[in-house]
């Protein structure tokens, strides 16, 4: 069950990601004198950071269970 | 000046008194016209996309959403007054009906899937114009796929759905499903098989989110 324990705290990560995705990218704008305090290129980077930094734990229990991985492509 | 979290029906249950939102401010509701605002008020407030105070303003959001259809507002909402909340409110009411009608009793739902195995990312090294391209061919090829295995079977169970063109790199797939509250256990099922049979994709399933994708009109 080690890979329940490893897959658990990249979950986490991703729904992060996905908050911010939805939080700060989505969701009913009103105009007018709506501030925004965010460029979307912070956001964009933001998000892109958190992904990368949870690869490694996103890949770990597959690449422990993959035996071949697909070179063919 | 006011921080707006969402917008619901006005017959939907209060919020409990504890509920903080940004900077542990109360919050509080106005009502107009069959709709309802969840905001509350503050002297100074500069928002920050930080986890943390993303996370405050989707707390509030899952406390409405708890009680009853909700529409939530992108985080960074400010305006002036109370008064400027309420005539944005009368501005776009038909619409906000209409929208809060489509996402009763349903919820959204996310798909990501990563690669699941150590295939090539965008390598930092020195690479000819033509591998570049290739490589660059490659990725759309595995995010057509993706889109192919696993949105496209899991879009039929959804109300609707919208697919992010370019998922955040290393995901292949980054897609939203408005989902009727009682298939949820049958989508994630599905999800997971899916997951299952495609095995070079990690495929998580993250939710019931607040329907972000699905509270304008012009969504999907």
């Amino acid at each position: 069950m080690s890979d329940e324990r490893q897959r658990l705290p990249s979950q986490r990560e991703v729904a992060l990601v996905e908050l911010l995705d939805r939080a700060l990218g989505a969701g009913v704008v009103i105009a007018g004198d709506v501030t925004l305090t965010l460029a979307d290129i912070d956001l964009v980077d933001l998000s892109l950071r958190l992904v990368v930094g949870s690869v490694p734990t996103l890949r770990g229990p597959a690449e422990q269970r993959a035996q071949d991985p697909e070179g063919a492509s | 000046m006011i921080y707006a979290y969402g917008i619901c029906a006005a017959t939907a249950p209060p919020l409990p008194p504890t509920c903080r939102g940004l900077g542990g401010a109360r919050v509080g509701v106005l009502q107009r016209d069959g709709l309802a605002a969840v905001y509350s008020r503050h002297r100074t407030l500069r928002p920050e996309p930080t986890p943390a105070e993303v996370l405050a303003h989707e707390r509030i959001v899952e406390a409405v959403m708890a009680r009853g259809p909700v529409l939530p507002l992108r985080f960074g909402t400010q305006l002036a007054t109370e008064e400027r909340l309420a005539t944005a409110l009368e501005e776009r009411r038909e619409e906000l009906l209409r929208t809060l009608a489509r996402v009763r009793d349903r919820v959204e739902l996310g798909v990501r899937a990563l690669p699941a195995v150590g295939t090539p990312q965008r390598a930092g090294g020195e690479r000819s114009g033509r591998a570049y391209l290739l490589a660059r061919a490659a990725e759309q090829q595995r995010r057509d796929r993706a889109v192919h295995d696993l949105h496209a079977p899991l879009a039929q169970l959804a109300a609707a759905s919208v697919v992010q063109a370019l998922p955040a790199p290393p995901a292949l797939l980054a897609a939203a499903y408005l989902v009727d509250a009682e298939r949820v256990a049958a989508f994630r099922a599905h999800a997971a098989a899916l997951g299952a049979e495609h095995g070079e994709l990690h495929v998580v399933v993250t939710g019931p989110w607040p329907p972000y994708n699905f509270a304008t009109e012009g969504d999907a």
